[in-house]
């Protein structure tokens, strides 16, 4: 469950440290083009991060990256230039998913409660129900 | 079975395998409604664990081997899992491997795992089983609907 919000959270880059060189930017398409595409940039060192629409809007091709671990920041160095600091956030998925995500832990729990306080879960054989 | 018992196995059983589906499953709908996809893995994950939860369980009630339900239940989830895994990695690769797919197939394969140990005796009778396996059918359908409207 944590993972799920953390992978949503890492396309924003926020809980990134980057210093690196995009290689390559690509755009690829889910069930529903326009709907659920993949925004995808390659980097210098090989690797490849899956990234919000406007953090891969707001970059191109060669530019160099680089912000520290949760820093709400990336600066942008471009052709040598310092293209500018753009603001980066969290996507509004990540907030709803960690809302889902709280609700599955709370029915998790109590369906460990549930199987924790049923008589002779795992030791004794289970009642069966005639039908 | 006594009209206390069917009620008891009605309780235990709407607390173990219907609410939560239906908790969970609202949320995705509400929240993700940009992103049925999310709601479509969560119940098939749900759906294709708790059916064959449900067989395995009921199979081993049949050959008086209740004493391993837990263990198969637990095998039964982590293979449905994997099994979620590798068809996101092979036949629904389409962009690429989606983790976030992955992590809702898989939490509705856990929910659906404890909630057959929680439904417990009661979802091992020959009807109750069958309920069981009915609405496996019935959420699966419904993750088909909406992992590929």
């Amino acid at each position: 469950m944590a993972w799920n919000v953390w992978v949503i959270a890492t396309r924003s880059t926020i809980p990134l440290s980057l210093d690196e060189q995009v290689i390559d930017r690509e755009i690829r398409h889910e069930k529903h083009p326009g709907e659920d595409d993949v925004f995808l940039l390659a980097f210098d060192s090989g690797r490849v991060l899956q990234v919000d629409e406007a953090v891969y809007r707001a970059v191109a091709q060669s530019d160099r990256l680089q912000k520290a671990t949760f820093a709400e920041t990336l600066t942008i160095d471009r052709a040598g230039e310092n293209e500018g600091v753009i603001a980066l956030s969290y996507s509004p998925d990540m907030m709803r998913m960690a809302m889902v995500m709280c609700l599955a832990g709370i029915s998790v729990v109590l369906l460990v409660l549930l199987v924790a306080f049923r008589e002779g879960a795992f030791i004794q054989p289970s009642q069966q129900v005639e039908s | 079975m006594t009209r206390s018992a069917l009620q008891s196995a009605a309780i235990r059983l709407t607390s173990a395998v219907v609410l939560p589906p239906v908790i969970v499953g609202t949320a995705y709908f509400c929240l993700f409604s940009h992103r049925s996809d999310y709601l479509g893995h969560f119940l098939a994950g749900y759906a294709g664990t708790l059916g064959v939860a449900t067989v395995v369980s009921t199979a081993l009630v049949q050959m008086r081997v209740e004493r391993f339900i837990g263990w198969a239940v637990l095998c039964v989830t982590v293979a449905c899992i994997a099994l979620g895994g590798f068809l996101e990695n092979t036949v629904y690769r389409i962009a690429k491997w989606d983790e976030v797919d992955f992590c809702n197939q898989s939490l509705g394969a856990v929910l659906a795992g404890l909630g057959s140990l929680a439904a417990g005796g009661y979802g091992r009778g020959t009807l109750a089983a069958l309920v069981m396996i009915l609405w496996a059918v019935v959420l699966m359908i419904g993750g088909y609907h909406f992992a590929f409207r």
